[in-house]
């Protein structure tokens, strides 16, 4: 475990809202986040690199050097590569995954640390085909070869019902072969496949959207109890927590999960047509990465009607955030306890059940690096995990304010 | 293999398909290979962290996964066993949610039969796999010897050739609440080791099947098997069946030995399987006797409850006996429950109402609380139209309903017919159900009913009894609100109507005969017996007289039993004529809801002769029956019988509906609602002039005569005009009455010549406008029209000596004389008269007034004081509340009349207190202050 993610894990675990700082701690916290830029120069220095780790001509030169000796084609401008706050895209991933000459775990290792993201998504032509010759070391220009085989492919709009083909069948067949003409035939018999994907996770949202929003669900029995416990002591209606109820919108349930008050649910669904963009976005406590996909109203829905959303940073978030509530919401109405204190085997059983719904849908493990992420497992070490999310962004509620 | 590992201080880490050989043949014989992945256990305690380690996708625990070393342990393997066998039952990996802890496993997607698997082994498997693939890996077994003793015993439920009993699959109910003691009684039936068999009987839908499924429910764990079958037709048919209970070795297609029956052979089997366990068969709505199938079943070592309407007679069986829900929470809750929402405290109210009008039953609440939600209604308007039309008429939606485990959608009405389906009654015990339907919730002597439908045993009821069609408490019978809803859903066929009919003659026959007995003319009951006489010398006569009684309806039915009973000259059986008004007021109640039974002549007779001599306490009652009767009778409305031997014309009742009017009017004026009797007097009087009949105007006339005095208010030494007025009045409507009951005088059963005789004698006495010898001549006439027309216990006999004694009281001022008339009178009252209420109106506050004319007003007050103490009896209705105040009126009048009197200040404490716990205020007793001072200055 690199000191960064090790920083980020401890900081997690000591931070607190019982300190008396808390909220400087968490902007601190924030402030230590790496962007692709920090997070490229350490894997620099992981993988060769001597130099100054500010010298940005210098790391140009040696990622230059690395791609030209691996026959990779060069980006116009490398330097642009460690400007702060940039988001790059798969493709430039991939291409330094190949000049670095990762295998198929140093591919996944780099997606998670550097940039943040799922490493391999089978469901598409380009990235079978990366698969397909990471593990069996074949260069970036052979995979480029094979991708040209294929016309380029249009998106589908709607994962089909039935007969989708999962992703990890995908994988299992790449991983049986080793031979790249018989990657050819079955991506050319299969062609219909590669234009979806998160078939996996698409199912797991839903399964998990309809035990908490269903009449009776969790969020029903979960917000009578908060109900109960936290609005019964609030002088004001309008501070207290959006209740969902029966048959509540998925706006009303997605406030209640946040921790919204009745207030701010007000303002989002006047002003802003139920869209916490302008709250998220450049705020202090939620780095560009946290942001970025963070589970909304209108994604959700999207999931649940059986369309693709356009980045898979989305369904990932959203898998990690309703899994969380899920598990927690659960205790909590089986204990009919709003205030149940959580023991450890509690916190790590709520880890590991995150990380095993998004293995198996094919995106890394929760990394403390990644600041959403963060937020979840920050979580997970109070007491209350399910208050201390909502407490958080309660917080990023009122940076919004102030900012 | 793995444990041995383990014991070494190795992991094995990868276990998969592909690293297990199993050698074909023998299939003990399995080896595990590929030993690259192992790791030795003291790697993990000095690594905290390490790179990536490689793993068999599908077959890693999470830990493995996230290359979370500190977390490595036997539980990753053992994960990876869970695993391997998820994979060969369903031919997939475990995804992420099998490994959460409320995972549910579908068993029908695995890749063998699973029809041909117990419930147990799926049980065992879903707690294998929770344990062994549990996300969280200290939620794994930790050790390989829980695991093996788990598949050992998932092999031992796996293997089909050892003979098994397969365990029912039984629904849980719905919602359950209310019946802790009847779950703990039958607990303790169980334990009881010389009892193997329990009945527990019930009605229908009154919850046998849902608390046994709720036991069940609860309970499942003390079992090794349970058994739930639906009795059909026979022990050994449903035993048989193997679709009820199923043994994995033995099919009913099977070969049998000559003359062997494939029950015993089952039996057999189920001895065998169930010996030394905990086993349970529950046979549902068992209909069968006790026979040798059923006891061979009970000697098997497994614990028998038999769920039936009525338990049949088996020494060995114990009977648990289920009853609608004690606590009204509980039945709320369930209301509640099926209502889907929680009920107001108004409505809670109404849902009192409902618990009421449908016996508790536990189904029929639960129904209408579907068929309020499900059509839209409020809880008191169901309440109001269960009360007027029955439950089943609450609205036509279809409500969903749980039946023998599964859900079904119908009618109330249709779910209740189900219910109580009633195929197996023969005609004549169907006719019995539909006649007893018409009891009111009293019910009716089991002797009683026998004699009214002429049954020659009891042997029908006895059976109707047994099969719980019908309840039995002491002697009497009755039928459940639920069942008698059921019932009155039965069309009415023409030979129900004819028992019906049948049915309300008698009440109507022996209500006449019982009301009008001391009245009866004497001049009809001579007639009688020379008719009698005549007939029984004279065959031709006889049989002409049976015709013409027959022609005449029920007219001729009420004079065939006089005709029986004419040489009885005993006084009418006060305390029978009561009972038959009370049974015949719930019967009628019961009629409102039978179109059918209504359109009959009976009915309205029978309402009519009721209400004329029903209580006069009963006045709400009265009052609304009434006022449908008379408004009926503005169209074509007739009843019958009148006079059975003056006439067989049915326009002879316009007499009854005479009589109604006087009796509506009168409450009316009574309660001083003048508005409201001025109406009914003008209405009497416009009936009385289409009528035209001199019966008919006396009454009317009497009737007027008795508004009068009421409106006099015992003024007859009037001091204004409009008491003068009145007075003339009265003076009048008598003359007018003697004028037209003269012409009837024989036949009149009301004596109403006689009684305005002496009632002009008691206005020219109270109003000193008469001589003595005037009020004389008048009460010897009267005399002698008694003497001659009426019975010795006609109650114009008590008028006779009341005005004697007012004769020598207020003419002669003969003490001695009044007190010998009075005497009579008291005697004659106490057999004749029905009512405390009447006697107080009739002799109490007469005799009073008479001692108070004497000067004996200490008499008169005590008799006054006794009158109340009477009303006491009845402290909240109104009738007598009111009485009561006009009894305690007369005594303050004495009181402040006679200052010499001294007042007995116990009667001004029991007034007080019995005023306290009068909830009415109008009903209270005023004590004037210038009486309590009175009062005070005597007890100082």
């Amino acid at each position: 475990m690199d000191q960064y993610t090790e920083t980020m894990i401890l900081a997690a675990e000591i931070s607190s809202p019982d300190d008396d700082d808390y909220e400087e701690n968490l902007l601190k916290i924030s402030a230590m986040f790496r962007g692709f830029d920090q997070a490229l120069t350490v894997f620099l220095g992981e993988h060769g690199y001597s130099g100054d780790l500010n010298d940005v001509p210098a790391k140009v030169q040696f990622l230059r050097e690395k791609f030209k000796a691996a026959n990779v084609k060069q980006p116009r401008d490398f330097k642009e590569w460690f400007i702060p706050k940039k988001q790059f895209s798969r493709d430039t991933a991939f291409s330094i995954c190949f000049a670095f000459g990762l295998n198929i775990d140093g591919t996944k290792d780099f997606f998670l640390r550097v940039q943040f993201e799922r490493a391999f998504n089978c469901h598409t032509v380009k990235e079978s085909v990366y698969y397909f010759c990471l593990k069996n070391a074949l260069s970036y220009s052979e995979a480029q070869e094979i991708i040209a085989q294929f016309p380029a492919q249009k998106r589908a709009k709607k994962i089909p019902g039935r007969d989708a083909l999962y992703t990890k069948t995908i994988i299992e067949y790449i991983d049986s072969i080793d031979d790249k003409e018989k990657l050819i035939c079955y991506i050319k018999d299969n062609i219909e496949d590669f234009q979806y994907n998160n078939v996996t996770a698409g199912e797991y949202i839903r399964e998990l959207w309809e035990d908490i929003s269903k009449k009776g669900g969790l969020a029903e029995k979960e917000g009578t109890i908060l109900d109960r416990t936290h609005n019964q002591d609030q002088e004001q209606d309008q501070e207290n927590y959006v209740i969902a109820g029966a048959n509540a919108s998925t706006w009303r349930i997605f406030a209640q999960i946040l921790g919204m008050t009745n207030y701010m649910e007000k303002e989002y669904a006047a002003k802003y047509d139920r869209s916490l963009t302008t709250v998220l976005s450049d705020n202090k406590l939620l780095p560009l990465k946290a942001a970025y996909c963070f589970p909304s109203r209108q994604s959700i829905d999207k999931i649940l009607r059986g369309e693709t959303v356009g980045d898979n940073e989305i369904i990932r978030k959203m898998l990690i955030f309703l899994t969380f509530y899920k598990y927690w919401a659960k205790i909590i109405t089986d204990k009919n306890d709003a205030f149940y204190e959580a023991r450890k085997s509690d916190s790590v059983r709520c880890l590991d059940t995150i990380n095993n719904r998004l293995l198996d849908a094919g995106y890394p493990e929760l990394y403390a690096g990644n600041a959403y992420d963060w937020i979840f497992m920050w979580s997970l070490n109070d007491d209350q995990p399910l208050a201390a999310f909502r407490r958080y962004m309660g917080e990023v509620f009122a940076v919004s304010a102030e900012q | 293999m793995l444990d041995k590992i383990h014991r070494q201080g190795y992991l094995y880490m990868d276990i998969k398909p592909e690293n297990v050989l199993v050698a074909d043949g023998y299939q003990k014989q399995i080896q595990l290979f590929d030993f690259d992945s192992l790791l030795p256990m003291e790697d993990i305690k000095s690594k905290t962290s390490c790179k990536r380690i490689s793993y068999s996708k599908g077959f890693a625990a999470i830990e493995l996964r996230t290359s979370q070393i500190k977390h490595f342990g036997i539980h990753t393997d053992v994960y990876g066993v869970g695993a391997l066998a998820f994979y060969l039952l369903f031919g997939r990996t475990p995804s992420a949610p099998d490994c959460e802890m409320d995972a549910e496993f579908d068993f029908s997607e695995i890749q063998y039969d699973c029809d041909k698997c117990d419930d147990k082994l799926f049980g065992a498997l879903s707690d294998f796999f929770h344990n062994t693939l549990a996300v969280y890996h200290e939620d794994r077994y930790q050790s390989m010897n829980d695991v093996t003793e788990c598949l050992r015993e998932i092999e031992r439920y796996a293997d089909l050739t050892i003979p098994r009993i397969y365990s029912t699959k039984i629904a849980s109910p719905q919602f359950f609440c209310g019946r802790d003691e009847e779950l703990s009684e039958i607990d303790n039936f169980l334990k009881a080791p010389d009892c193997n068999c329990i009945f527990i009987t019930g009605m229908g839908g009154i919850g046998k099947s849902t608390l046994i499924r709720e036991y069940l429910r609860s309970r499942w764990e003390r079992f090794d098997t349970i058994l739930y079958v639906h009795y059909n037709e026979s022990i050994e048919a449903t035993i048989s069946n193997d679709d009820n209970i199923e043994i994995n070795t033995l099919k009913q297609d099977s070969k049998l030995k000559d003359g062997e029956r494939y029950f015993d052979k089952k039996l057999r089997k189920i001895r065998e399987i169930v010996r030394g366990t905990s086993s349970l068969l529950v046979i549902d709505n068992f209909t069968g006797d006790v026979d040798d199938d059923l006891r061979a079943l009970l000697a098997a070592d497994l614990k028998v409850i038999l769920l039936s309407r009525q338990a049949p007679s088996y020494k060995s069986g114990r009977e648990m006996k289920l009853s609608s829900i004690s606590d009204t929470r509980a039945l709320c809750r369930i209301f509640e429950h099926n209502l889907g929402r929680s009920m107001t405290e108004d409505e809670k109210g109404m849902f009192e109402q409902i618990l009421q009008r449908v016996g508790r039953h536990t189904l029929v609440l639960e129904l209408i609380a579907k068929q309020i939600a499900n059509s839209h209604i409020t809880v008191s308007r169901a309440a109001s139209l269960t009360s007027t039309h029955g439950f089943s008429a609450i609205a036509s939606e279809k409500v969903d309903y749980e039946r023998d485990g599964s859900n079904k959608s119908d009618t109330i009405g249709n779910i209740i017919d189900a219910l109580f389906e009633a195929n197996a009654l023969s005609a004549e015990k169907k006719t019995l159900m539909k006649v007893a339907s018409l009891l009111g919730d009293d019910g009716m002597d089991i002797n009683q009913f026998k004699e009214i439908m002429k049954l020659p045993t009891l042997d029908d009821l006895n059976e109707l009894i047994k099969d719980g069609w019908l309840m039995i408490s002491g002697d009497v019978i009755s039928m459940h609100r639920v069942i008698q809803e059921a019932v009155r859903r039965w069309e009415w066929t023409a030979e129900y109507i004819k028992a019906a009919e049948e049915f309300l003659s008698y009440f109507f026959i022996e209500i006449r005969l019982e009301s009008t007995k001391n009245n009866y003319p004497k001049f009809l009951q001579q007639c009688g017996c020379i008719a009698r006489d005549y007939n029984s010398r004279n065959k031709w006569m006889s049989r002409l007289f049976d015709i013409c009684i027959d022609r005449n309806g029920l007219v001729g039915k009420v004079f065939k039993e006089r005709y029986l009973r004419i040489t009885d000259e005993s006084p009418a059986d006060l305390k029978k004529l009561g009972a038959l008004l009370v049974q015949s007021e719930n019967i009628l109640n019961q009629c409102k809801r039978e179109p059918a039974i209504k359109a009959r002549k009976v009915y309205p007779a029978l309402l009519a002769d009721t209400l004329i001599n029903i209580p006069r306490y009963k006045e709400d009652y009265i009052l609304t029956e009434a006022k449908d009767l008379l408004e009926a009778n503005k169209s074509d409305f007739i009843i019958s019988g009148f006079n059975e031997l003056l006439n067989n014309d049915e326009n002879e009742n316009l007499v009854i509906i005479m009589r109604l009017y006087a009796i509506v009017a009168l409450i009316h004026a009574d309660n001083k609602r003048f508005d409201e009797a001025d109406k009914w007097f003008e209405e009497a009087r416009q009936f009385a002039e289409r009528a035209h009949d001199d019966k008919v105007y006396a009454l009317y006339y009497n009737l007027l005569g008795d508004y009068y005095d009421i409106l006099l208010n015992g003024a007859y030494d009037t001091e204004n005009k409009d008491e003068e007025r009145i007075l003339n009045k009265m003076f009048d409507t008598t003359e007018k009455t003697l004028y037209y009951s003269k012409q009837v005088v024989k036949f009149d059963d009301d004596h109403l010549y006689a009684k305005n005789l002496l009632a002009k004698a008691v206005l020219l006495m109270r109003s000193v406008r008469g001589t003595e010898k005037e009020v004389a001549a008048l009460i010897n006439e009267a005399k002698k029209i008694i003497w001659e027309n009426t019975s010795l216990y006609a109650d114009v006999r008590l008028h006779f000596y009341l005005v004697r004694a007012w004769y020598y009281a207020l003419m002669c001022d003969d003490a001695e004389s009044a007190d010998e008339e009075i005497k009579h009178a008291w005697e004659l009252a106490d057999a004749i008269i029905p009512t405390d209420l009447q006697k107080i109106e009739d002799v109490i506050i007469p005799c009073a007034n008479i001692f108070y004319e004497l000067w004996h007003h200490d008499r008169a007050i005590d008799l006054l004081y006794e009158g109340t103490r009477l009303c006491a009896k009845r402290p909240n209705n109104d009738s007598y509340a009111r009485v009561k105040k006009e009894l305690c009126d007369h005594i303050w009048e004495v009181v402040l009349n006679e200052p010499e009197l001294k007042v007995n200040p116990e009667i001004i404490r029991v007034i007080d207190a019995e005023n306290a716990e009068i909830i009415d205020p109008k009903n209270r007793v005023i004590i004037p202050d210038d009486v309590r001072r009175m009062t005070e200055n005597e007890a100082n």
